[in-house]
């Protein structure tokens, strides 16, 4: 088992996430702005609470997947490093027409992700009591002003740090005096922690040509806002009968991407991405699949192997049967 | 679990899209979401991120699923109640069941 891997889903990690997207939108308009772009609906979100939504391309597809944040000041767009290009190019846009003030906290803030089912309690004893009161969604400001937000992207417990950059060697040095120098780890794992919760990246995950609705993403999307981005193009959209984005699973170690996948000689979807899950023992692929087969529960013999067609997620992590046992 | 010929598979699957697509108007009727069924995905969770419903939405779709598909959910098929494919699971399972003591 990958020692990156190893240490997120079955212990705890932490993630210096310096190089993805941390962007500031502030002013009069900030808020009308952003919601001019993004498919949720950012004039409900109040301070303290985080969105995931996407931008909408004009084409209906996918531009951006990224998650916001209310705060005092305004928001904040936290996203995957490969969402940095497209965030700005629109952010860009929003300025010529709006009073707004965007900021990119990348070279003078530190972004670290402690994550993993026993990262909570290092949380905890690291950074205080309040961190156990911050749920799922929301964000808090500790101590020193560092935000500490519960955003999700493999279903494990995640509280993502944000904070001035001369702060990071001392969150870091706090963290590992309540865990161990051992749960410093890199992302290397993300891109198969979050096929197997079936939570895509754009830039690995989404074809160009693919809509939100074959993705899968029109939960992100309020379609009752009057100003929605590209709003007939998603209607014309919405109705097409192309592939739906499906998790599988494969029975073969070595399962290649971007490939056709076919049954009994016959092309049934297209392999986007595929993983080795050291979980499920099994490779894990996100696939464009047919719309008439794009059901959980069918086993296929294919060009890849035996696959068969699952839920998302592919299991329950356990900070969330963790979480379930506590519940009960 | 043996593989399937094309032609079961499609129409397993198009008997599962249409209970799924009834869960779906379900949903939508009693909690009068403001929503059409295209815009709800098959992986959609109920909860939090998804459509963010909450713990007084579970009782209303928990009446409904049992109203409108004739199934008792029970305390412990409660952890099913999380994703419309998961109740579908859940609807098809049990409406197997049924039959099968039937």
């Amino acid at each position: 088992m990958s020692s990156a891997y190893e240490k997120i889903r079955n212990h705890a990690g932490l993630v210096d996430l310096k190089n993805w997207v941390r962007i500031e939108i502030t002013g009069a308009d900030a808020a009308t702005a952003l919601d001019s772009v993004v498919g949720g609906n950012i004039l409900d979100l109040f301070e303290g609470k985080a969105m995931n939504t996407l931008i909408p391309s004009l084409s209906g597809g996918v531009e951006a997947i990224v998650w916001i944040l209310a705060i005092e000041a305004g928001f904040q767009i936290i996203a995957e490093p490969d969402e940095y290009a497209p965030v700005t190019a629109v952010l860009d846009e929003l300025t010529q027409n709006f009073d707004i003030c965007v900021s990119n906290l990348q070279n003078n803030t530190f972004h670290l992700l402690v994550t993993g089912p026993e990262a909570e309690k290092i949380a905890i004893a690291a950074l205080g009591d309040e961190v156990q009161s911050i749920a799922f969604l929301n964000a808090f400001e500790l101590a020193d002003g560092v935000m500490a937000a519960r955003i999700g992207f493999f279903g494990e417990y995640e509280l993502h740090l944000f904070g001035d950059a001369s702060l990071q060697d001392s969150i870091i040095a706090n963290l590992l005096s309540h865990g161990s120098s051992d749960i410093v780890t890199d992302d290397s794992a993300f891109p198969v922690m979050m096929a197997e919760m079936r939570i895509l990246n754009r830039a690995r995950d989404v074809p160009e040509d693919a809509s939100v609705f074959d993705v899968g993403l029109q939960w992100m999307i309020d379609f009752q806002k009057d100003n929605l981005r590209a709003a007939d193009a998603l209607a014309n959209r919405r109705g097409e009968k192309a592939n739906s984005c499906v998790l599988m699973v494969l029975d073969s170690k070595d399962v290649s991407a971007k490939t056709d996948i076919s049954v009994e000689g016959e092309v049934i979807g297209h392999v986007r991405s595929a993983y080795y899950s050291e979980t499920l023992n099994n490779s894990v692929a996100l696939v464009f699949l047919n719309r008439d087969l794009a059901v959980p529960g069918l086993v296929f013999e294919t060009s890849e192997g035996i696959a068969q067609t699952v839920s998302a997620p592919a299991f329950l992590s356990k900070s969330v049967l963790n979480a379930l046992g506590q519940a009960a | 679990m043996t593989p399937l010929i094309l032609e079961q598979a499609r129409a397993i699957a198009a008997e599962r899209q249409c209970i799924t697509l009834k869960l779906k108007e379900t949903l939508i009727d009693c909690l009068a979401l403001e929503k059409e069924p295209t815009d709800i995905p098959d992986d959609c969770l109920l909860f939090g991120v998804g459509l963010g419903l909450d713990s007084v939405d579970a009782l209303e779709i928990v009446v409904a699923i049992e109203t409108e598909f004739g199934l008792r959910v029970e305390d412990e098929h409660m952890r099913e109640i999380r994703s419309i494919n998961s109740i579908v699971d859940l609807v098809q399972n049990n409406t197997t069941q049924e039959k099968e003591v039937a």
